[in-house]
């Protein structure tokens, strides 16, 4: 019996296998939709917990679940809030999590993550939500157009169009800190260029 | 953010992930992966079963949770604690010898590897990768005999010296330690429930700190 039919029935080792075959994926894919560690563990908890609410919407004839678990991940790191609010009870039992100091080098990688991440996240914040979800599945988790359009329910036509869009936004976004910083830099030459000549024209005066 | 011209046969998902590589993937930790599971586990575990009755009866069900700030985990332990909803009150009472219930509950210990150790007050069960989950069932009338619950634990690797500060009432359902690693200290009251590593609070008493 596949894992989608297993999972589909509520098979408590099917999820097991789930989990453990997907954690890794649905942690990452939280990190870079939210920028944070910690909360990319709880954002995890909850994925799979909303993954059990919903295991009747799986479609039984999918080669992978990671393309479902994907977009659950999106609704859940889009209202935290309200996914800790529908699994409350559980929520308030969840083991607590990020507390224990990692490995110094491991912090210090993570916290350059957050970094970095934070000056991509500055860019997709300009593109819309739509742009942003199939960005996220697509370039950054590696999903082709079909198991996009799978993970957010809508056709493989629209995940295509929203990523060219996202993909001409975010080259004229390039296109405009290039051009601002091709100014600055000429600002800066044009001011250094004058203080020389200022320099020079003193120290003719002098003589 | 260099400009890289498309090759042919890239779709624009590729062209975007060639510009705007995403950051390098983390491994959730071995053992945040064993805990978010068996937490994934056991609440699939309660929205699966029918509401049964307790195998003793409760009183009633106590709300609890774990204060975080309170908990001092070793590297290389981990701790995961998840009420269980059947919790009881605890009135005192009796003392109850695992080794020597046979009413209520089994005792049964089997080879080193995959020791699983079955008694009314608790259960405790070795996982892959040198977890072992140490599940607590106390109810009304019962108390923890400690020096057989850290012999026991004992035989699965785990040194755990433990505070019953009259917290055995708490229903904590599990905890997960790591085989092998260095002593901790479980403490039990009824308003928390804290480990340590022995190391870090050699003086902790049911009072102190």
């Amino acid at each position: 019996m596949s894992l989608c039919v297993r999972v589909r029935a509520g098979d408590p080792d099917a999820f097991r296998i789930l989990f453990d075959e997907n954690a890794r994926s649905v942690y990452n894919h939280a990190f870079r939709l939210t920028g944070d560690w910690s909360m990319a563990e709880e954002i995890t908890a909850l994925t799979f917990l909303e993954a059990w609410r919903l295991r009747s919407r799986v479609e039984l004839d999918r080669d992978s679940l990671r393309p479902w678990l994907l977009g659950i991940t999106i609704n859940v790191a889009r209202n935290v809030s309200r996914a800790a609010r529908r699994h409350r009870a559980a929520m308030a039992r969840l083991p607590a999590l990020g507390s224990v100091p990692d490995f110094a080098d491991d912090l210090v990688e993570r916290i350059d993550d957050t970094r970095r991440t934070a000056e991509v996240r500055a860019a997709l914040s300009r593109l819309s939500r739509a742009e942003q979800d199939v960005f996220h599945l697509c370039a950054w988790s590696g999903l082709d157009y079909a198991a996009a359009a799978a993970a957010l329910r809508v056709p493989v036509g629209t995940v295509r169009s929203r990523l060219a869009r996202a993909r001409k936004k975010l080259r004229k976004i390039v296109d405009q800190a290039a051009s601002t910083e091709l100014e600055r830099e000429s600002r800066v030459r044009t001011t250094d260029g004058d203080r020389k000549h200022a320099v020079r024209s003193s120290q003719e005066m002098n003589q | 953010m260099t400009i890289i011209p498309p090759r042919h046969g890239q779709d624009d998902g590729e062209r975007l992930a060639l510009q705007w590589p995403a950051p390098p993937e983390r491994d959730l930790p071995e053992d945040r992966h064993t805990v978010l599971r068996e937490y994934l586990m056991q609440e699939i575990d309660n929205r699966s079963a029918p509401a049964v009755a307790p195998r003793i009866a409760p009183t009633r069900r106590l709300t609890w949770r774990l204060a975080a700030s309170a908990v001092v985990l070793a590297a290389g332990a981990f701790a995961a604690v998840v009420v269980d909803s059947t919790a009881t009150s605890h009135t005192g009472g009796a003392t109850v010898h695992p080794a020597t219930t046979t009413t209520t509950g089994t005792r049964s210990a089997t080879a080193a590897t995959g020791t699983d150790i079955e008694t009314v007050a608790y259960s405790i069960q070795t996982l892959p990768g040198g977890y072992v989950w140490i599940t607590l069932h106390v109810h009304d009338g019962l108390k923890l005999d400690i020096e057989q619950f850290e012999a026991d634990m004992a035989k699965v690797g785990v040194h755990a010296r433990v505070l019953d500060c009259g917290g055995t009432t708490l229903g904590v359902k599990a905890v997960g330690l790591k085989a092998g690693s260095q002593p901790v200290i479980l403490r039990l009251t009824p308003q928390s429930f804290e480990l340590s590593p022995e190391s870090d609070a050699p003086n902790w008493t049911c009072n102190e700190p």
